[in-house]
């Protein structure tokens, strides 16, 4: 196997624009594929744990908060995905987190803009089967980010 | 620091897939609507079709197949806490089980105990294509 180490990759004819050989005979564009941007983010402490182009988060309300990127979209049709996780033992219940409100990026009231990203979780009261779901925030609440960047 | 300038990037032998060290790329995007009631592909990245089906339910096809079947989605839905209503897109095995190249698509809602359609839904694939 051969390796390659070098510390950028740019395009020779466009810079973001690099195809790369992804299966047998597939070629994909490197730019698309990548991650451009990540969140874990603790909602009950309002502490990011980690993250990658986000620039700020702001806490909202309870359960909605929303953040900033640091390298904006080329518009606001990109694809955000959302992940919950429960680490307090004591009040693990199960819900969703994802978009806040209604998810359509191309309204005027948009919660996906090309700058920021408007989130809500929703949790169950407990992990008691038939608990009644309440609004409610997570120890870690997890974005993954795909799309173009301007 | 070192810069490659380059259009293409393949393996060593000419036509194998590149290993990038500790980084996945997403192999297939899917932004979609269903405005209408109907599922409506927005942007995509290796998706040949999306073909809706009864209510909340879709297939999306890969234009290039997975190597196998136990790739992972990851997803994007709305979420209302005050009505407590919250979307999952969910891999729908139900009706068809998913395939290298195909996977049936259901978006439920909380708050009925029905499956349904919702304005945009975004999904992302990671694995290993063919």
């Amino acid at each position: 196997m051969s390796e390659i180490k070098v510390d950028t990759l740019t395009g020779k004819t466009t810079a973001n624009d690099i195809t790369v050989t992804v299966g047998a005979t597939a070629t994909q564009s490197l730019e698309l594929g990548l991650t451009k941007g990540l969140l874990n983010y603790n909602q009950i402490t309002d502490t990011v744990t980690d993250s990658l182009n986000i620039s700020s988060v702001s806490d909202d309300s309870t359960s909605i908060f929303t953040t900033t990127h640091i390298n904006n979209h080329t518009d606001a049709l990109y694809f955000p995905s959302t992940t919950p996780i429960v680490e307090n033992g004591s009040s693990r219940g199960g819900g969703l987190f994802g978009i806040s409100g209604d998810y359509n990026p191309v309204s005027s009231s948009a919660s996906i803009t090309t700058s920021t990203m408007k989130f809500e979780s929703c949790r169950a009261s407990s992990h008691v089967n038939g608990a009644t779901a309440t609004g409610g925030e997570y120890d870690r609440a997890t974005v993954i980010v795909c799309g173009s960047l301007a | 620091m070192g810069t490659l300038k380059v259009d293409t990037v393949v393996g060593s032998d000419g036509t194998s897939p590149v290993t990038l060290t500790k980084q996945s790329a997403a192999k297939a995007l899917l932004l979609f609507n269903q405005l209408s009631g109907t599922a409506t592909s927005v942007r995509t990245l290796n998706i040949g079709s999306l073909v809706d089906g009864a209510n909340g339910m879709s297939t999306v096809s890969f234009t290039s197949s997975f190597d196998a079947v136990d790739y992972c989605h990851l997803t994007g839905g709305a979420t209302d806490s005050d009505n407590l209503n919250c979307a999952t897109i969910n891999r729908d095995n139900s009706a068809a089980a998913a395939t290298t190249s195909s996977m049936p698509i259901l978006v439920q809602v909380s708050s009925t105990t029905t499956d349904d359609n919702r304005d945009f839904n975004s999904v992302g694939w990671w694995g290993d294509l063919a």
